[in-house]
């Protein structure tokens, strides 16, 4: 099965996902399909749901309705990276904070496998710095190495632009292209923009809708 | 008095470990959960920490006595009496204080734990880990509140001199026969206790806040 781009077979799939808070507060995706070594934007103004589907798509909440596969599989966690907008820290170093994935899967290799992430995201030299006397751009990477040390299939990215500008901006994403290829990858931002130079495509949710791609309001956001 | 403060320690020592092991998982689960029965248990937990310990003895004593519903298992006046009541008086502050200090956490830590591939078990280890210096404080507090009390023990201990006499009890029984200096002495050990088990409590709180600049 191709995906919606035409070129790749999917290992996202989403259909007919329906999603509801007691609040009432609901979220609709009817399909989506993101291939291995492919990345998808996902655009729509504050609010839309962007940051819930993730966490659908993450299997940190559970549909009413329809269903995330992962490579034709119920979604399993430790198949995805996810990288949070607002990542939380964990007591420790930056190293131990970017080992924890591996810990956590019972990983020997657990602290040379983050090491090496920290090398090539440029912060190693603070690896054993306690995390949280780093900087909100530091952090941002210890976070992307802690979500990339398990080597994930399918890497989720929620606004990871945020709190960034100019040149810093542009290097970020050129870093995150850099570690997105050859993975699955959903990128949500609410600057169409940001997502151009990383994505393949971008979709548009507006509302708690995932907006059909012939949709005049996601052409407009697009654009 | 040796063997008084030996046996204080030990009955208080047991009660606590009991309490945190029923309040410490039972803490987690109220924080995490958002539904009425969770805030019922947390109501709960929060006014057993006012629990009038005297009412636990009766209660206790009343369940044990001869005639009561466990009077068969012979624990009257026995140290296995004092443990229990004790237990039961620090059980709702392991709870209550193990619940502050997991809500007192980051709220969406649970959430990126178990994105990071955790399972529940994990993820709950991980969130108790970060929640340490609150949980030492909440066992310290169990433990200073079952080493102090004397109203509970006295009833459902009786004071049997070589069996289930503790400090509180001593000291208690001292005044009441004017040994005010047997009393002062007593007193003083119990107060030493308190410090000596609150500075090592400290001490271990200080090393886990050393690791958390956010303090």
């Amino acid at each position: 099965m191709a995906t919606q781009s035409g070129t790749l077979t999917p290992f996202v799939e989403v259909a007919g996902l329906r999603f509801a808070y007691l609040s009432g507060w609901a979220l609709r995706a009817d399909a989506l399909a993101v291939g291995r070594g492919e990345a998808v934007g996902l655009v729509g103004p504050n609010g839309a749901g962007k940051s819930t589907f993730l966490r659908l798509l993450a299997g940190l909440e559970a549909p009413q309705e329809g269903a995330v596969r992962l490579d034709g599989a119920p979604v399993d966690r430790r198949r995805i990276g996810f990288v949070f907008q607002r990542p939380v820290l964990y007591r420790g170093s930056v190293l131990e904070n970017a080992a924890i994935g591996l810990r956590l899967r019972g990983r020997r290799d657990a602290r040379e496998r983050a090491l090496e992430w920290l090398e090539r995201l440029e912060i190693a030299r603070f690896a054993d710095d306690d995390i949280r006397t780093l900087s909100g751009g530091q952090v941002q990477r210890a976070a992307l190495a802690r979500a990339l040390v398990t080597e994930p299939e399918l890497l989720l990215l929620d606004e990871p632009f945020a709190n960034l500008a100019g040149a810093a901006r542009r290097r970020w994403r050129d870093e995150l292209a850099r570690c997105a290829a050859g993975r699955a990858t959903v990128v949500v931002s609410h600057d169409a923009g940001d997502l151009a130079s990383l994505a393949s495509r971008v979709e548009v949710m507006v509302d708690g809708t995932l907006l059909p791609r012939d949709h005049a309001l996601a052409a407009r956001w697009r654009a | 008095m040796i063997e008084i403060t030996i046996r204080s320690i030990g009955v208080s020592g047991v009660a606590t470990l009991i309490a945190a092991a029923l309040g410490v998982p039972l803490g987690l689960k109220l924080a995490l959960s958002n539904g009425r029965a969770a805030r019922a248990g947390l109501v709960l937990a929060n006014a057993g920490m006012a629990l009038p310990p005297v009412l636990v003895g009766l209660i206790v004593a009343l369940a044990l006595w001869r005639g009561g519903p466990f009077g068969g298992l012979d624990l009257i006046y026995t140290p296995t009496a004092m443990v229990i009541a004790q237990t039961i008086i620090a059980l709702p502050l392991v709870v209550a204080l193990t619940a502050a200090a997991v809500r007192a956490l980051e709220p969406d830590l649970w959430t990126q734990t178990m994105a990071l591939g955790a399972t529940r078990a994990q993820a709950a280890r991980m969130l108790l880990r970060e929640a340490r210096p609150g949980l030492l404080a909440a066992v310290l507090a169990a433990f200073g509140a079952a080493l102090s009390e004397v109203g509970a023990v006295m009833m459902v201990g009786g004071n049997i001199a070589g069996q289930t006499r503790v400090l509180t009890t001593s000291v208690l029984q001292a005044t009441r026969m004017g040994e005010f200096e047997r009393a002062v002495g007593l007193g003083a050990a119990l107060l030493g206790l308190s410090i000596a088990v609150s500075a090592c409590v400290t001490a271990a709180q200080g090393a886990a806040w050393r690791r958390s600049p956010a303090r």
